[in-house]
């Protein structure tokens, strides 16, 4: 259906990546089917070599798959040329690999690293603002990486693959080396650019991501072996001292019965308190 | 907020490299290396022509005029009415200095004669004029009247101021003068043994001014009349002299190839205009008394400038396969430096790609960044080929100059530089956005079976050169390629087998020691250390073999020189050896000296034309230069057998013959006198022995041969003269300079005029020189590869110690001590360095035992080939247990330098 077609931003269909070595054969994806769409954010979730990074490298279009099909923003990523791939990473894609060191030129300071990027995306200064406000770097734009700390690392990696509002956004565990305030910052920016239009695809252990998430995919042995849709939200009432009652699945998340509020912004956020720093 | 910056990786491009102190002296280095291997080979054959022209022109120094001095002589046989339409443009000639004119009779002969004629006595006296000569003697050039020696004037009863005849007068068949009155201008003292007056005599330059010469006897002194040039103008017409001009100019000793070619040129030009009717020279020539008179250009400038030439493009011919090999060596580090900058940037270049920036982009940020370095490469590479050829290429007073051809060859290095990196950058970069070949299902990776390939490569290339004549293999292309590919399969096949080996074989260290760690670590073969085992072999091995490359080639150059020229100087004595018995003739006449006597000989029935060398047995031996490298030593062990009797006269063969040792044949000296000879030897070469190379020389024993020629032929006899035809020609051999031994010859009463030949001419003249200088460059290129083992070798500590960083934290936990870490490295480094020892060894020893292919001159016997010494062993052995030391000193310097914490928290 032509609708359909065009609400898709990344459509695949038995998605096949195998990989060779000296030893053999290593079979990462089996037949994965899905599509995401714009203005989502889909967590992808599995235990380790379940093939949530070879999912989300081929999504990012880095690479290409072994067979099936894989069509990202329009281009059959199977049968497109290195140029159209090229130039599809170059203007359209954000993304964010494991590492947050491998996503940083290790020379150019944080405003410029976003600047580059953003001239490629046809971005505007603001942009570059919003993206460093985003992941909490304002007053960091002038250093280079070796002077940012790990989660400074990985927090720019999210900017950079932010910056200009890309169609589609690839992360894989973009919150693995931030604490909890950070890892919530940079799901927050991630859902504000999902919000914008964007698709986004992350990949994470962490359930505090999943449970944000629009859609979560868990994989297991290269197949998606369980799909939930749908971001947690329910309405709840505060009463005239205050007080919010939680509806019953949400309650589960505080078993102690204590909860810490965080105000930001227009937002409230609540947390259990023992995983406060 | 700082502003941000556009086009941010572009604007940090150009400094990048230098904000990376390590890699920025690589890449410099490499770049220098690679503008020194561009410029260097140009720079090499430039000073080689400059050394070349110098050598030539202090060979003939002080030498008579001809084809043997750089000096120009113009010579006309007339009186020109004027003459500054002759000398003008002499003055105007490039690199020459202003003439110098000398006049003289040339009229005598056999029936006529020059006097001088008073109080009716008569004396010889030639009239004879030369710039300053009657101003040194007190006088004024416009005064009339001669100048004669004070035993003419004294002969013919004269006083200054007295009138007297000057002219000529036949004194055969007839009596016919032709005189013309003057005055005693002056009297003057001659110098002892010469015409000339005491104050020219002592002049520089006074022994090659141009003096009559009496025709019947050459030896002999004849009188001058010193007259000014108008006086001889006037009179040598007169008096039926013949008049002869000569203008002599000396050439600049400090003159350039470039100049030398001008004034060639000029010289040439001069001549030509002499024969052009348009020009004012040519009329005044036309209008010489007593006839027109013809111009001849005498000078040895444009051999010399030629021989220069001809050495010049020599060693280029020979330099030009080390040149290359240098270069692609060069480039290959140059590369290699930049493949290392890119590895240790993997991750920064798979971030390029997945944002999406094209190969050409990169191609071209690379360039930005390496252009500082290749812009300092620009002066650093002139510099260091300065260096390099300095010390190794020919030597030089003159220095080697900084030309502007060889800043813009040094900057076309540079470029080429750039563009290699920019290249080897934009492939990287292709390659890294074509990683689908790597994984996409249905394509195997193509595994090339390098191994095999070079293995291949090296049998075909070795069999190529093999084939090639052995004249030109020393210049073949392919034999550039040839050492670096036996060295290469060699080490292939080397590691290879110590891999093998210790696989096979486990360790016998105690568990838990340095070397049962090290052991323990090289079980799995990483491809990383294997490569940089053979690097570091393959240049151990190539820098092996130009250390005996070098030392082949110099000492072959000896070899050659020895048989070419025999000694350091050689001189042809015409008559005085002769016709005085057997002591004269044989016996050295001054100390150092042996007498050759050479002619031509027919040997066995069909070989004519075959050089026969007849020597003095006892004192051969010892002046004869035998070379360097004892080759021509078993010519020498013969040397004793030639005065013993056998059946027939013993003789040496030299060259390539069919007779062999104990052979028994005939020499035929002319068609009535043939000889038995017996053959007591035959050597590849012999002092002296390729006045014709490529054809056989005979070697005899003089007083046996003088025994039994004919009388006519024997320069023992009274009567002996050098015309008598068939004789045999005498050569002085002498191990002293020319002008020493000119000097000796003339206390001991030897005529000093024969042609002299030397050592260095003889180099020079046959290309020799060219070679020695090309062994130069082989050491140069030994510098640039053991430099390159030592980084190799360097490199390979740092990456092992990169390998084992977390894994030095672990063990340093469990009780591994930081100096038992380091030594445990040190033994692994010392295990990979000892195997890429052997290898080189091996690679070395096979090139050393395969027919040679580094004599460019492989026509002059005996054949050059590399030869190695121990000294090369302890070379490699230092390198071996230096690169062990800078292993243990890293290891130690780096385990302390990480904090574990740190390791671990990057560690991936």
């Amino acid at each position: 259906m032509p609708g359909i077609e065009s609400m898709t931003a990344v459509s695949c269909e038995d998605l096949v990546k195998v990989f060779r070595s000296v030893t053999g054969e290593t079979h990462a994806l089996r037949g994965i089917g899905l599509e995401l769409v714009p203005g989502a954010l889909t967590v992808v979730a599995g235990p380790s070599g379940s093939g949530k990074s070879s999912l989300l490298t081929l999504l990012g279009a880095r690479d290409r798959p072994s067979a099936g099909r894989l069509t990202v923003l329009g281009s059959d990523v199977g049968v497109a040329s290195t140029r159209e791939l090229r130039r599809l990473r170059r203007r359209q894609i954000g993304f964010v690999p494991q590492r947050a060191s491998n996503a940083v030129f290790p020379h150019l300071r944080a405003t410029d690293q976003l600047r580059q990027v953003a001239s490629w995306r046809g971005a505007s200064r603001r942009h570059l603002a919003e993206a460093l406000d985003a992941v909490g770097l304002t007053d960091r734009g002038g250093h280079r990486p070796d002077a940012l700390s790990g989660g400074e690392q990985q927090r720019l990696a999210v900017a950079i693959a932010l910056v200009g509002t890309p169609a589609l956004v690839v992360a894989d565990e973009p919150t693995a080396e931030l604490d909890h305030a950070n890892a919530d910052r940079v799901m927050d920016a991630l859902l504000a650019v999902a919000a914008a239009g964007s698709t986004v695809v992350i990949s994470s252990h962490d359930d505090r991501v999943t449970h944000r998430a629009d859609r979560l995919l868990r994989l297991r042995h290269g197949v998606v072996s369980s799909e939930t849709s749908g971001r947690r939200t329910a309405a709840a009432v505060i009463d005239a001292t205050g007080r919010v009652q939680l509806p019953q699945e949400m309650l589960g998340l505080f078993p102690d019965r204590r909860v810490v509020v965080e105000a930001d912004g227009d937002h409230v956020r609540l947390r259990r308190p023992e995983v406060e720093l | 907020m700082t502003r941000p910056a556009a086009h941010a990786l572009w604007r940090a491009a150009p400094l990048r490299l230098a904000r990376m102190p390590g890699w920025g002296a690589l890449v410099l280095v490499a770049v220098t290396l690679f503008v020194a291997s561009v410029g260097a080979p140009s720079l090499f054959v430039e000073t080689a022509r400059s050394t070349a022209l110098a050598d030539g022109l202090r060979a003939s120094a002080g030498g008579p005029f001809g084809d043997q001095s750089g000096d120009l002589r113009v010579t006309w046989d007339g009186v020109v009415q004027d003459l500054d339409p002759l000398l003008d443009p002499l003055a105007a000639l490039p690199a020459y200095g202003d003439p110098t004119v000398t006049a003289l009779g040339v009229g005598q002969s056999q029936s006529t004669k020059p006097v001088a004629v008073a109080n009716g006595a008569t004396a010889p006296a030639v009239l004879w004029y030369h710039d300053g000569a009657i101003p040194a003697l007190g006088g004024d050039d416009d005064t009339d009247g001669v100048w004669l020696s004070s035993d003419t004037a004294a002969a013919l009863g004269l006083r200054v101021g007295d009138p007297l005849k000057v002219g000529m007068v036949q004194v055969f068949l007839g009596d016919s003068r032709a005189l013309r009155e003057t005055v005693l201008a002056g009297t003057y003292d001659t110098a002892p043994g010469s015409a000339l007056p005491t104050q020219l005599a002592g002049l520089p330059g006074a022994d090659r001014w141009f003096l009559p010469q009496d025709p019947v006897n050459p030896s002999l002194v004849t009188p001058l009349a010193i007259v000014s040039r108008a006086t001889f103008d006037h009179l040598a017409p007169k008096v039926r002299e013949k008049p002869f001009y000569v203008a002599d100019l000396l050439l600049d000793p400090d003159v350039t190839p470039e100049e030398a070619t001008a004034a060639v040129a000029a010289s040439a030009a001069y001549g030509d205009a002499a024969f052009d009717g348009s020009t004012e020279m040519s009329a005044q020539l036309a209008g010489a008394k007593p006839a027109p008179a013809t111009l001849d250009v005498i000078s040895g400038l444009p051999t010399i400038a030629g021989a220069a030439d001809a050495t010049a493009t020599s060693a280029r011919e020979q330099v030009r396969p080390y040149a290359l090999g240098g270069q692609v060596l060069a480039g290959l580090l140059l590369v290699a430096a930049w493949v290392l900058l890119g590895l240790s940037r993997r991750r920064e270049q798979l971030l390029v790609s997945g944002l999406g920036l094209r190969p050409i982009e990169l191609t071209l940020l690379a360039a930005l960044e390496a252009l500082l370095a290749c812009l300092l490469a620009v002066p650093a590479g002139l510099a260091l080929a300065h260096l390099g050829v300095v010390a190794a290429g020919p030597p030089t007073d003159a220095g080697v100059p900084f030309t502007r051809d060889g800043l813009v060859r040094a900057a076309v290095g540079a470029g080429i530089g750039l563009v290699m990196i920019a290249l080897t950058a934009g492939f990287s970069a292709l390659a890294t956005d074509r990683l689908d070949r790597l994984s996409r299902l249905g394509r195997s990776r193509v595994a090339v079976p390098w191994g095999t390939a070079l293995v291949v490569v090296t049998v075909v290339v070795t069999f190529a050169v093999l084939t090639v004549e052995t004249s030109d293999r020393a210049t073949t292309p392919l034999t550039s390629a040839f050492p670096f590919l036996v060295t290469a399969s060699l080490t292939m096949v080397v590691i290879r087998a110590a891999a093998w080996l210790r696989a096979r074989r486990s360790t016998r260290a105690r568990p838990g020691t340095s070397r049962w760690l090290a052991a323990r670590r090289t079980g799995p073969v990483l491809h990383e250390v294997v490569a940089l085992s053979a690097v570091v072999a393959v240049a151990l091995g190539l820098f092996a073999y130009t250390l005996t490359v070098h030392r082949g080639i110099d000492e072959g150059v000896a070899d050659k020189t020895a048989a070419l020229a025999g000694v350091a100087t050689t001189i042809e004595v015409a008559e005085d050896f002769r016709g005085q018995g057997s002591a004269v003739a044989v016996r050295p006449p001054v100390d150092g000296s042996t007498i050759v006597w050479r002619r031509n000989v027919s040997l066995g029935p069909d070989q004519s034309g075959i050089p026969l060398m007849a020597i003095d047995s006892g004192s051969f031996a010892d002046v004869a230069d035998w070379g360097g490298s004892g080759d021509l030593d078993a010519g020498r062990a013969l040397v004793p057998r030639l005065p013993t009797k056998e059946e027939g006269v013993p003789v040496i063969l030299v060259g390539d013959t069919h007779l062999e040792a104990g052979a028994k044949t005939v020499i035929d000296l002319d068609t009535v006198l043939t000889i038995p000879v017996y053959v007591v030897g035959v050597v590849p070469a012999f002092p002296g022995s390729e006045t014709e190379p490529g054809t056989v020389t005979v070697v005899v024993d003089s007083l046996r041969l003088f025994k039994i020629v004919t009388p006519d032929l024997d320069p023992r006899g009274k009567g002996a003269t050098s015309d008598l035809p068939g004789a045999l020609t005498s050569i002085l051999w002498s191990r002293a300079a020319p002008p020493d031994l000119r000097a000796q010859l003339d206390d001991a009463g030897i005529a000093s005029e024969g042609v002299v030949e030397t050592a260095t001419q003889a180099r020079i003249e046959n290309g020799l020189v060219a070679s020695t200088w090309a062994a130069g460059y082989v050491l140069a290129l030994g510098g640039v590869v053991l430099a390159l083992a030592l980084a190799g070798g360097l490199v390979l500590a740092l990456r092992l110690s990169d390998r084992d960083t977390v894994s030095d934290v672990l063990l340093r936990r469990m009780g591994y001590r930081s100096a038992d870490l380091a030594r445990a490295r040190a033994w692994e480094v010392g295990y990979a360095v000892a195997t890429a020892v052997v290898a080189a060894l091996l690679a070395a020893a096979v090139l050393v035992l395969m027919p040679s292919s580094i004599d460019a001159a492989a026509g002059i016997p005996p054949l050059a080939h590399p030869r190695p010494e121990p000294a090369d062993l302890l070379w490699l052995l230092g390198v071996l247990v230096v690169l062990v030391l800078v292993a243990w000193l890293v290891g130690t310097l780096l385990t302390r330098r990480r904090p574990a914490a740190e390791v671990l928290r990057a560690g991936d």
